[in-house]
């Protein structure tokens, strides 16, 4: 009777343990629909949607004291947010006294999705962002198109 | 029309003020004390330039070799566009150029345009505003026939002025080139991220900065220096030191206090010299050393930097220990300027209580003096400091209540010739400036 008991006791301890262990670390990743309510973080930068030649993105802001955050990519081929990794870690920070946060992170040319997921005690927050990076020779292209209003006139359109 | 060079690559600016500067002190062509502490290199120089490429940012200082070119190559532009017409330009345009591949110039001083002009031996033509301490040059499409956008700004008005510079020679994109080899820092300006917007209703936003506040993203390793005393009662060195002011060592009265004070008095001067370092220079009935025909700002500044290198040259003072000019240069024609200068240590300023040297000019003259000779050397490398950490830190020392960063800066304190390791901030509200180790 007695083991039973301890066994019982254990098992209860564990799974109060486990439970406290898995809501404070990351989710290993985030589902394409998660909820982007709360009032943990504001991500200043970047803005919802941007396009840059610079691959070296900013995230800053100013969040609750002692949140941690981390960082995901949408990965298309699995339909969830990734962690994004940085010298084999997952990119995080932890929000100190003064509120303010920033990290850089390097992307390569392409388009983005990411995720600032912050989480405080038992709240969570996603911030989603979009982030278009172009390389400069597109910008130079771009700038170096012409049109030639007379042709257009000449043509009757 | 612009096959003709104004100016050759090398012009120096300084090499001519040097000269002009020898002259007046009957030095000429066998002036041996030019520079020897970078002051004259500092007057009218930007105290340092944020070169911006794609893939980051770096930081020019000014205090060394490779700089003198890159020092060389902004006074030609500004020549050029002190000499065109000028227009008034936006907030938007201006944090534009700053976010775009060119080079940012930081003068930390106010500089009058007429004072750079007469400086730079061209006529001034800018009419917008009559100052300025900072400029930007766009290079996003610099090539050796561009016309460049020359910002200028003075912060204090906030006020903009822009000026398109025709650039007929290599020299600024060569420059550009080879820094951009160099490996890149992390820095942002607070506008470019944000975070000197204020947050209606936001509980979060504790800290807001100044638009202007460049921000290393990254932690920084600075190196611990000391500072070693100087012998300034060497025979030899006195000696020396009373030929900088024309004092008669030899008839000189002397006068030694009890704490080892040492003055020495003459009919026109009198020279203290403390055992601290400290050199004092006090002209009597207000003769004081002839440095300026003109009285110009310009002038007086180069005259005064020349002193100090004159006065340094008495010691040996280590490579990396430099001053530079820390006074506005914002008004001619005054009867009397107050130049100070201030310490650097392989180009990080050394910040005390008092200025490094102070120096008074009336009509042309050095009336007084007050120089604390101070040698720094490294004592240990790469102590690593978190911009972020410091910011909490100051958060916490301000009583944890909201606060706007006017800037925020490293550098040394020299506390009674302890030196740590310090970021040194400004906030809104205060012309205090905090310490935080």
């Amino acid at each position: 009777m007695l083991k039973k008991l301890l066994f019982i006791l254990t098992a209860a301890i564990s799974m109060v343990l486990l439970t406290f262990i898995v809501s404070s670390a990351a989710p290993a990743s985030l589902p394409a629909t998660v909820s982007t309510s709360g009032n943990i973080i504001t991500v200043t930068n970047p803005p919802s949607f941007s396009t840059t030649t610079n691959k070296g993105i900013v995230f800053c802001g100013y969040g609750e004291s002692n949140s941690k955050l981390y960082f995901y990519e949408y990965d298309s081929a699995t339909n969830t947010y990734k962690p994004i990794y940085e010298n084999g870690e997952q990119v995080s920070l932890t929000i100190n006294s003064s509120g303010v946060f920033w990290k850089k992170i390097n992307f390569p040319s392409g388009y983005h999705k990411v995720i600032v997921y912050a989480e405080s005690g038992s709240l969570v927050q996603s911030v989603k962002r979009e982030i278009n990076v172009i390389t400069s020779d597109i910008v130079d292209r771009i700038k170096g198109l012409s049109i030639n209003v007379n042709g257009l006139v000449r043509k009757g359109i | 029309m612009f096959e003709e060079k104004l100016w050759s690559e090398d012009y120096d600016f300084f090499s001519v003020w040097s000269k002009k500067i020898s002259s007046l002190f009957g030095n000429n062509e066998n002036t041996t004390n030019i520079n020897v502490t970078g002051a004259l290199d500092s007057i009218f120089s930007p105290r340092v330039a944020v070169l911006s490429y794609t893939d980051g940012r770096f930081t020019v200082n000014f205090t060394d070799e490779e700089s003198k070119t890159l020092r060389n190559a902004l006074n030609n532009v500004i020549k050029e566009a002190l000499s065109k017409n000028d227009t008034e330009a936006t907030k938007e345009q201006w944090q534009a150029a700053l976010t775009s591949k060119g080079i940012y110039a930081d003068f930390s001083v106010p500089v009058s345009f007429d004072a750079m002009s007469e400086f730079l031996g061209v006529k001034n033509n800018i009419s917008s505003f009559s100052y300025f301490d900072s400029m930007a040059i766009v290079t996003s499409n610099i090539s050796n026939t561009s016309l460049v956008p020359v910002y200028f700004c003075d912060s204090t008005q906030q006020k903009y002025l822009s000026v398109p510079v025709f650039l007929n020679d290599n020299a600024l994109y060569n420059i550009l080139e080879n820094y951009s080899k160099k490996e890149k820092q992390n820095i942002s300006y607070a506008f470019e991220i944000n975070l000197d917007k204020k947050l209606d209703t936001n509980e979060h936003q504790k800290i807001l900065f100044d638009s202007y506040v460049r921000i290393n993203l990254d932690p920084i390793n600075l190196n611990v220096i000391n500072r070693e005393n100087v012998d300034i009662y060497n025979e030899n060195t006195v000696k020396r030191i009373m030929d900088v002011f024309s004092l008669e060592y030899k008839t000189a009265k002397k006068y030694t206090q009890s704490d080892s004070t040492t003055l020495y008095v003459d009919s026109n001067c009198v020279v203290t010299l403390h055992p601290d370092g400290l050199i004092e220079y006090e002209a009597t009935d207000n003769k004081g050393i002839k440095i300026s025909e003109d009285n110009l700002v310009s002038s007086c500044a180069a005259g005064s930097a020349k002193i100090l290198d004159d006065l340094f040259s008495c010691f040996n003072i280590s490579d990396n220990t430099r001053i530079f000019i820390n006074s506005p240069l914002n008004e001619n024609d005054k009867e009397s300027y107050t130049f100070n200068f201030d310490y650097l240590y392989n180009s990080i300023p050394i910040y005390s209580e008092d200025h490094g040297c102070s120096i008074t000019v009336n009509n042309g003259r050095i009336t007084s003096l007050k120089a604390y000779i101070k040698n720094f050397n490294l004592a240990s490398q790469g102590k690593e400091s978190n911009p972020l950490e410091v910011i909490d830190i100051l958060y916490e020392s301000m009583g944890e209540r909201n606060i706007k960063i006017n800037d925020l800066y490293f550098g040394y304190f020299d506390k009674n010739g302890q030196i740590t390791l310090s970021w040194q901030a400004k906030l809104e509200g205060s012309e205090d400036i905090i310490i935080i180790n």
